[in-house]
């Protein structure tokens, strides 16, 4: 199996769409890490992962405690992901049992993920998107919000 | 008891066959089938069935982390008891050398 083909066994939505995989796979980075910038630690609010949180760790990870978490890098809640110029956009994934995954726009209006411990991507917004009850699929879900801040002048 | 670290200092743990090849089998499984998750990352069978192998699982968590890495802190802390990693310590590559230092001290590498 190639590596797309194998991405897109988990990924569906990637099958037939524009994509690129622009990492190798990484355990010390997750999805949260990746659209603040930092590809050294694993946020995540739940105690049970055991990594970094700047806050004390929730019962739950609710969109909302997401949200609070990029609230401190300057993030706000927006209402759409229409690329702005000078904007730097993320999209929040929930299922039925909250957050799933996060990924950062790109200057070019493209999205880039960081597939929990898998690889990074390069992507169009939706085709990350899904519900495949197969053991295998990633599982998103759907988007479920945006925030945005003002992008870094290095960053186009 | 699997293994015998007092004999088997200098030249690794002895495993049983059949438990290593089924931890292999699990940790495929686990990565496969949670390998996207960045939350939640614990919420797997294969998790559960490697805790229950007990101490038996540590010097193969520890092969496994010095090998290829994956999210084995958990495991390491709820099987031996204890924790090598200092609070505020989040860089997985320190994590990583400070539990396989952990294991080369109590014989389990």
């Amino acid at each position: 199996m190639s590596k797309a083909e194998d991405l897109e066994a988990h990924l569906p939505g990637l099958t037939g769409a524009e994509y690129a995989i622009t990492s190798d796979a990484s355990e010390r980075y997750n999805c949260i890490a990746w659209v603040v910038g930092e590809s050294h630690r694993w946020w995540s609010p739940l105690a049970e992962d055991a990594e970094y949180w700047p806050f004390e760790y929730q019962p739950e990870a609710t969109i909302a405690v997401v949200q609070a978490a990029l609230a401190t890098v300057g993030f706000e809640a927006c209402a759409d992901g229409e690329l702005e110029d000078g904007i730097e956009k993320v999209a929040f994934f929930a299922d039925e049992r909250g957050f799933t995954h996060v990924a950062r726009q790109l200057p070019s209006g493209r999205w880039t993920s960081k597939l929990g411990s898998d690889r990074d991507i390069e992507h169009g917004l939706e085709t990350v998107e899904g519900f495949d009850e197969s053991p295998t699929a990633y599982r998103y879900g759907r988007v479920v919000g945006f925030m945005s801040r003002r992008r870094a002048a290095s960053d186009g | 008891m699997a293994t015998d670290r007092a004999s088997a200092t200098g030249v690794g743990v002895e495993i049983a066959p059949d438990l290593e090849g089924r931890f292999n089998e699990l940790v495929e499984q686990w990565v496969r089938e949670r390998g996207g998750a960045s939350i939640r990352v614990h919420d797997h069978p294969a998790y559960a069935e490697i805790l229950a192998m007990g101490e038996a699982a540590i010097p193969l968590i520890l092969r496994h982390l010095r090998d290829h890495g994956w999210h084995w802190y958990r495991h390491l802390r709820e099987l031996s008891g204890e924790n090598p990693v200092p609070a505020g310590e989040f860089d997985r590559g320190r994590k990583r050398e400070l539990w396989l230092e952990w294991g080369e001290e109590r014989g389990w590498l």
